[in-house]
């Protein structure tokens, strides 16, 4: 048997490699390309160009300007004179947003009578950057509101602090969350690239025939199949672990041991997945659309941008189904909480679970793929 | 003469291709309806608007006026509370198991103080492994307590408020900046189509009979081109449309200029693949560049959810390369901001010299020559 299988594995790898194009690409791809996006998204949200008009050029107005240059999210690049001009600095996304300070502001703002207002101006074709954008805004003039206040001497002013403790990422950056989901989200695109291929390119190239007049057992060749994923699966993630914790320099919090026996696991329950996918298909563009439908199902449901408990209940049940749900919640439990066995066991046995369901099903439609 | 024969045999290729589209059901779908099918999935993943988060409360004051403030808190059903527990362990043990997104304690003497007209002050414990939630949470809790607070007596006048205005998007939702985007995201998926379409015919030997027609390398590549492009313009409007009428995206533009714009995007995305499948011969492989060259990085690297990181010239150079950077301002200009192309010119450009310059490269490395 072992014979058998080693030939069919040899066999795999031959073609592999034999296409050098492909081996640069799935093996040094996930490395650059976690470098890059760790770069681009564990960015925090830092210096969004904002344009102010001043019409009242007062010290307090200059003071507000200050206190906006000085948040980390924000930097006032631009003094336009009027909202027009400003609009087309907005249309040309040199700003993405406005502040604007009325004329007799200060004057208005120590009256007892009058309550001045600043505008602030959003582009909100950015969304997620305004959004951040009004936050800095409004944090760095309620302070000067507070500041003020205690100037004017009412000690009445009393208000309720928020003091915020972010637990598992004190300085609240969205880079180790944000860089250890999108581990586990390119082990889980390489790793089925490569193995939904796997039967339906030898069904297209016809030389699934010839598999199935070889002695090889079903699930031998499943075993056959899935070992050169699986391999590619493991060095991309070794490659990238190491960009993880040498580049951005992401907690590892619990034991590596555990990370990489639960990595194993997960890949071997993905590659099922692939598997099943590259035996129900007819043609290799067939499995690449399936491929892109099921990782867009992966991204939605797997809790990699939108907490699954976000979800609706619906979508929270068909999640269970998805192992780049319970890989995402290993990886982030196992480097961000240092969780144990324990904290992880719903997890692991899911993929436990679902490895054994997709094994099963996958050697039925194999046979009649081959059939 | 010579001229008009080969603008005959383009028309001959283009006959061939059309119909092998329209009669290939994957193939139709792969160029025509999934981009319009990857919108609607990728418009619910990212949709960044958490509606519902579950918080723990610690209330150590246990008095009339903190379960006020608690009440206060809940009014709007967006912050569901799972759990009133008696101790910090309690916490972070809901935390790690990740069934609350934070945690808020109400030290004693909260309503003390608040009587004498001091400040008072809670403390929020959240879940910052998942920052985007995490700075919902603490934005939605401090507005909720700044409002409380406000609504108390003896509070002082503050000297001056804020009032923002949001242009393009009233309500800052989400889905109105990011559906305009994904467009550019899922406008790969005809490329992916030329791409495989190319490789196919080079791995199934179809393309040996092509090599004994008379048609030349650029006949054959530009009737190709002809096709696939008229193929994802076509693909615009259903995903237009879903758009418009599933997610209520408004379209505030010129429809016509958007669809002449798109063309112009699907030829440099098309140049690249024309480019790179001139040196690779499976589908596999192909599928991979796609993936990981074009596709993925289109999601972090464009200014897509977070601003290109302006002072990296690596960050620059690869937003700039990749045709989804200036598809998106173009997208956003024109559904959301009206522009017409006198303001989108450079961008236009930008994807007019990348892709006719790829497709001259390619028409001057096509060999017809077999290996």
């Amino acid at each position: 048997m072992l014979n058998r299988l080693g030939a069919l594995i040899r066999k795999e790898l031959i073609q592999f490699v034999r296409d050098p194009i492909l081996v640069g690409f799935v093996l040094l791809a996930p490395a650059i390309q976690i470098t890059l996006l760790g770069r681009a998204i564990g960015r925090d949200i830092r210096d969004i160009p904002v344009a102010v008009i001043d019409y009242d050029l007062s010290p307090l107005s200059r003071e507000i300007i200050t206190a906006l240059d000085n948040t980390e999210e924000l930097i006032v690049s631009q003094y336009p004179a009027n909202l027009d001009e400003a609009r087309r600095l907005i249309d040309a996304g040199e700003v993405m947003a406005v502040v604007v300070i009325p004329r007799g502001f200060m004057s208005g703002s120590r009256s007892l009578t009058d309550t001045p207002q600043i505008q602030v101006v959003l582009d909100g074709t950015t969304g997620f950057i305004a959004a951040r954008a009004l936050a800095a805004a409004q944090g760095a003039i309620q302070s000067l509101v507070a500041g003020a206040v205690a100037a004017g001497g009412q000690t009445t002013y009393s208000g309720i602090a928020v003091s915020v403790d972010a637990v598992f990422n004190r300085v609240l950056s969205l880079q180790p969350d944000a860089i250890s989901s999108q581990l586990a989200l390119i082990t889980f695109e390489v790793i089925t690239l490569v193995a939904a291929m796997g039967f339906v390119r030898e069904r297209e190239l016809g030389t699934i025939e010839m598999l199935s007049i070889t002695p090889l057992r079903r699930l031998e060749l499943i075993a056959g199949k899935a070992l050169t994923p699986l391999i590619i699966g493991i060095i991309d993630f070794l490659l990238m672990f190491g960009v993880t914790q040498v580049v951005f320099r992401v907690p590892m919090r619990g034991s590596f041991a555990l990370l990489f026996g639960l990595t194993a696991l997960y890949l071997i329950c993905e590659t099922c997945y692939a598997l099943l996918i590259s035996t129900v298909t007819r043609t290799q563009q067939q499995a690449v659309t399936v491929v892109f439908v099921w990782a867009m199902l992966g991204l939605t449901l797997s809790g990699y941008l939108v907490p699954v408990t976000n979800l609706p209940k619906v979508m929270q049940w068909a999640s269970w189904l998805i192992p780049l749900r319970h890989y995402i919640a290993l990886v982030r439990g196992v480097m961000l909480k240092g969780a144990g066995l324990t904290a992880l066991l719903p997890d692991m046995a899911a993929l436990g679970i679902l490895t054994v369901g997709m094994l099963f099903v996958t050697t039925r439609t194999l046979s009649r793929a081959i059939e | 003469m010579s001229r008009l024969r080969s603008l005959q045999r383009i028309a001959a290729i283009i006959v061939k291709e059309y119909k092998h589209i329209w009669f290939d059901p994957g193939f139709f779908f792969l160029a025509v309806l999934a981009p319009a099918v990857l919108l609607t999935l990728l418009s619910y993943v990212f949709s960044f608007d958490v509606e519902q988060f579950n918080l723990a409360i610690l209330n150590q004051d246990q008095s009339p006026r903190s379960f006020e403030y608690i009440r206060e808190l809940t009014a709007s059903g967006d912050i569901r509370i799972i759990e009133l527990v008696q101790n910090y362990d309690e916490v972070l043990a809901l935390l790690r198991e990740g069934r609350v997104d934070g945690a808020l304690v109400i030290p004693p003497g909260f309503a003390g103080r608040l009587e004498a007209r001091e400040s008072a002050s809670v403390n929020l414990v959240v879940d910052a492994s998942d920052a985007g939630t995490a700075f919902q949470v603490i934005n939605s809790i401090q507005q909720r307590t700044q409002a409380y607070a406000a609504g108390l007596t003896g509070m002082a006048r503050a000297p001056f408020e804020v009032r923002i205005r949001v242009w393009f998007n009233p309500n800052l939702n989400s889905q109105h900046s990011m559906i305009p985007g994904l467009m550019a995201l899922v406008l790969i998926l005809p490329s992916l189509a030329i791409a495989l379409g190319l490789t196919r015919e080079r791995e199934s030997g179809t393309f040996e009979s092509l090599a004994t027609t008379p048609i030349t390398g650029s006949e054959y590549l530009i009737g190709k081109l002809i096709v696939y492009i008229s193929m994802g313009v076509i693909g615009t409007l259903p995903a237009l449309g879903v758009a418009a009428f599933w997610f209520r995206v408004p379209f505030r533009g010129s429809v016509l200029l958007y669809l002449l714009l798109t063309a112009d995007y699907l030829l440099a995305t098309m140049g690249f693949c024309l480019l790179v499948t001139r040196f690779i011969a499976s589908q596999r492989t192909a599928t991979s560049i796609v993936m990981l060259a074009l596709f993925i990085p289109s999601f972090f690297l464009t200014g897509l959810i977070l601003p290109v990181d302006k002072s990296s010239l690596i960050s620059r150079a690869i937003a700039f390369a990749l045709p989804a950077t200036h598809f998106i301002v173009i997208s956003r200009g024109i559904a959301l901001k009206a522009l017409s192309l006198s303001d989108l010119w450079y961008e236009a450009l930008v994807l007019f010299g990348m892709g006719l310059s790829a497709v001259i490269v390619s028409i001057f490395l096509f060999t017809k020559k077999l290996n």
